[in-house]
């Protein structure tokens, strides 16, 4: 029975933990938005092409 | 626009728009070649072919609806941002160089969207981050101040095809915010520490009926005590300060028993505890907090979702104003202009501020608050709104009312206010729950008195478990959760709804009265009959209108740009002089020869009786001329359509049920408003009824005992739209009745009206299944409380059991079936 004196402070300790994380989740705006987070983990992640600058918006000029 | 649509091959594989004949562009996306409906959808399927981004077309959820803007609107919308005020105002910087903006973006519609634009936005080399909320529509962004500006930002989105604007933090939102993250943290804290309280709490179970040792009871009941404290303290305090200010309005509601329960309940067991005798409830406690906080959540959910509807149309705002000065025109934030100062409105730019007509002849489409679409001409000297559009040439104009006083900023104040009542179904729960309360008080104190007659040393146990078991968890459950299901499925199906009592009227409504202009036709002109004269060709005459029309703002040109959209890049008539005459129609020059289009008298000057073609019943709102100097050209003629789910949606409503009279009530005096009736087989009781007439038609209705659905678009008929009992206003209408109705069609798809009221009908079955079963259950387990037979397990698994089975039935109201 003992053992219980370590368990139970270290399941307390667990629930503080876990609240503080929830705490920190919530305040930090990760459930702000729950439809479009939702979504987002079905996103295809693959390495951006990173792109320079495209002028498409200027050679678009052209075609008025 | 739904999916399937698409499939049909004449509509734009981009925006579900149909393809004006004789245009003929394809883009290669995924594979094929697909139709494109303008040059705008064009380049926006090519960029996210370029952009490894058409993924976006499987994923989305329904086409855009509304074609990309031309790339060349898009970049003279975005002039004014140069002004260094501006960018002050929308952009913040910091020390490290990097800027961060907020936009508000046009045409989201779904996941698919959001992950488009972050990619595309985070391919643009100097964009640090950027973040999309669906929830408010807006993109957080951040680049490097020295690489690039807003304007870029704002451009790079209008390249994929979505509109945006600079956005100012917005109070309501931040406050909206906050409330969700306060509710949620309190929602959480109990649910967490239920779990935990459970560990010891099954210890105790084991106890009761393995034996157990004094020393461990005291252990576990002590860890109760420590981990229910802050429980109560945070998470059960709403409803301890709801049922005090209960208490001293004296007005029965949820909140006491609930917080009689959760108070009684932990000061008796923390009495168990310290005494060391009784029983301890500690987790019936936080099991007690974790449920309702669940049903406040939800219940704040449905109220923020419709908060969030009100304050999409309020963004319409206008966000600039160009005053005039001694320097000359400067580019202000609207709402820095004061009484009295002037400024410019250029054509297509809607009006910062009411004001008056200093100089200039122009023409302002005011559907904002009357839903017409057919714009004012004005003159020096007229008052004109703030939030109109002028639609025809520069206004100079006086500024008479700005920021809050403005005639918007007042409706809107008006409609906040109408916002924050609390839906008919929760008050009437609220009146379930104070018979309740009185009950379950009632029944305690019995108990109490009876058992210190009987065996005083177990009256306060007794006591403590017929609270405890009367807890109203599952009760206070049942509303809230079955109103955010049936809510949330009708959203997403495309009816909105922002008043509580849109559910219940739906499903005992008597009589369904439609609206004509507008809500069963698309109550926009859309050219029809074309009669050409003189050996033209009806394609020749319809690119001279088109080109003509181009650069105008009003209806009729409209109808000729959105089907001629493609024209630009075929055709080049080269027309010079254009001059639009406002109330009159548009004049040019093609090689010498003057042409004019529009009104007949203007167009061919000498009244030689020229009379329009007629034909058999004809459906023609109004003829316009093309002329030039030698003669008449051609004849446009304008229909307003009947909207193609306008007959499913009347049958689907007959078919549900054959006692619900339907109505047509149309202020239109021409017989084609009466053969539209005919064909949809509604009754017509009035005809070319005045706004008044119809209001007054619905309160003889009213009087009469039945309970009358409106269906309208506002336009000119806001009262009557009001007057019913539940008012369901169409996408396209006027923003004000958007505003102010019970719901709104935002796809303006009629056949839902028929689904919703099954819906509806649905949901009363299931809250009464909720309610009948949440008062059972009492019943069964108010007789083991008061008998003293309810130990603590039984009421926590009961208590339990109870609140998911109300919660499992009302997610049966979660999805929308798709037949009609």
């Amino acid at each position: 029975m003992t053992i219980l004196l370590l368990l139970i402070p270290i399941g307390i300790g667990l629930l503080i933990a876990a609240i503080s994380a929830f705490v920190w989740a919530v305040r930090s705006g990760q459930f702000d938005d729950l439809e479009g987070e939702g979504e987002r983990i079905l996103f295809d992640d693959e390495p951006l092409a990173r792109h320079d600058h495209l002028d498409i918006s200027d050679s678009w000029k052209d075609m008025k | 626009m739904t999916l399937e649509a698409l499939a049909d091959s004449k509509s734009c594989y981009h925006c579900g728009l149909p393809v004006p004949p004789g245009f003929h562009c394809t883009a290669g996306v995924l594979g094929e070649y697909r139709l494109m409906c303008c040059i705008g959808c064009c380049a926006v399927a090519e960029m996210f072919e370029a952009q490894g981004l058409s993924e976006w077309y499987l994923r989305r959820e329904e086409a855009m609806g509304s074609a990309a803007p031309a790339p060349s609107d898009v970049r003279e919308s975005v002039e004014y941002l140069e002004s260094p005020t501006l960018q002050e105002e929308f952009v913040e910087c910091d020390d490290s160089g990097t800027a961060s903006s907020s936009l508000l973006i046009e045409g989201l519609s779904c996941a698919a969207c959001v992950w488009v634009i972050e990619r595309h936005l985070l391919a643009l080399e100097g964009v640090r981050r950027a973040r999309v909320s669906l929830v408010s529509r807006r993109v957080k962004v951040e680049w490097d101040s020295q690489r690039l500006t807003l304007r870029d930002v704002i451009l790079r989105l209008a390249e994929i095809g979505f509109a945006s604007r600079p956005d100012r933090p917005n109070e309501s939102l931040a406050l909206e915010r906050d409330e969700n993250r306060s509710t949620l943290i309190r929602l959480g804290f109990a649910g967490l520490g239920a779990m935990n309280v459970m560990t010891y709490s099954v210890a105790l179970y084991a106890g009761t009926f393995d034996g157990m040792s004094s020393g461990a009871i005291m252990l576990m009941r002590w860890m109760g005590l420590i981990v229910s404290t802050p429980v109560v303290l945070v998470s059960a305090r709403p409803f301890f300060i709801a049922a005090w200010r209960q208490l001293k309005l004296r007005s029965p509601g949820m909140d006491i028993p609930v917080s009689l329960a959760i108070g009684g309940a932990y000061l008796v067991s923390c009495y168990a505890t310290i005494g060391g005798v009784g029983e301890v409830y500690f987790d019936s406690v936080c099991m007690f907090t974790f449920f309702l906080s669940l049903g406040r959540y939800l219940e704040m959910r449905i109220r923020h979702r419709s908060l969030s509807l009100t304050r999409s149309m309020m963004d319409a705002k206008p966000l600039i104003a160009r005053r005039e000065g001694p320097e000359g025109e400067r580019v202000i934030p609207a709402h820095a202009l004061i009484v009295g100062d002037h400024f410019r409105v250029r054509p297509g730019e809607a009006l910062p501020a009411d004001g008056i007509v200093i100089d200039g002849r122009s023409a302002v489409e005011e559907a904002l608050l009357t839903g017409e679409p057919w714009p004012r001409a004005i003159m020096t000297g007229d008052s004109v709104i703030a939030g109109s559009t002028n639609v025809e040439s520069p206004l100079l104009v006086e500024a008479t009312r700005v920021g809050s006083h403005t005639t918007l900023a007042s409706i809107i104040a008006l409609v906040e206010g109408a916002e924050s009542e609390r839906p008919p179904i929760a008050l009437m729960a609220d009146r379930v729950a104070s018979i309740f309360v009185t009950g379950v008080l009632g029944v305690a104190v019995v108990n109490w008195l009876t058992w210190q007659a009987l065996a005083p040393d177990r009256a306060i146990w007794t006591t403590l478990s017929v609270l405890v078991a009367t807890c109203p968890c599952a009760l206070s459950l049942a509303t809230p959760t079955a109103l955010a299901a049936a809510t949330h499925a009708l959203a997403k199906a495309g009816l909105v709804i922002t008043s509580g009592r849109v559910l219940e009227g739906l499903a005992t409504a008597d009589r369904v009265i439609f609206d004509k202009t507008g809500t069963l036709t698309r109550g926009r002109p859309t050219v029809a009959r074309i009669e050409a004269m003189q050996g033209r060709s009806e394609s020749e005459v319809r690119r001279l209108a088109e080109r003509m029309e181009r650069d105008s703002e009003h209806p009729f040109a409209h109808a000729f740009r959105s089907e001629g959209l493609a024209l630009r890049l075929v055709s080049e008539v080269g027309l010079d002089e254009i001059q639009s005459i406002p109330g009159f129609g548009v004049e040019g020059v093609l090689d010498g020869t003057r042409y004019r289009i529009g009104r007949p008298t203007w167009v061919v000057e000498n009244d030689e009786g020229l009379t329009p073609p007629t034909g058999p019943e004809s459906d023609v709102l109004a003829w316009i001329l093309l002329a030039n100097q030698e003669g008449p050209l051609a004849w446009f003629g304008f229909e307003d359509p009947i909207r193609v789910d306008a007959s499913p949606a009347i049958e689907g409503l007959r078919s549900r049920d054959e006692k619900v009279a339907l109505e047509m009530l149309s202020g239109d005096p021409s017989p084609s408003a009466l053969r539209i009736a005919d064909r949809l087989g509604l009754e017509v009781h009035i005809s070319a009824a005045t706004p008044q007439a119809k209001v007054e038609r619905v309160h003889a209705l009213q009087e009469a005992g039945e309970r009358v659905v409106v269906v309208g678009d506002g336009v000119n008929d806001g009262p009557f739209l009001q007057a019913g009992d539940v008012s369901v206003a169409m996408g396209s209408g006027c923003d004000l009745s958007r505003l102010t109705a019970d719901a709104v069609l935002m796809r303006n798809e009629l056949t839902l009206i028929p689904r919703a009221m099954a819906w509806s009908g649905r949901l009363r079955r299931i809250l009464y299944q909720n309610f009948a079963w949440a008062i059972a259950y009492n019943l069964v387990v108010l007789p083991l409380a008061v008998t003293g037979h309810l130990a603590p397990w039984l009421a926590a698994l009961g208590m339990s059991t109870s609140s998911l089975v109300v919660v499992l039935n009302a997610l049966r109201l979660n999805r929308l079936p798709d037949a009609v």
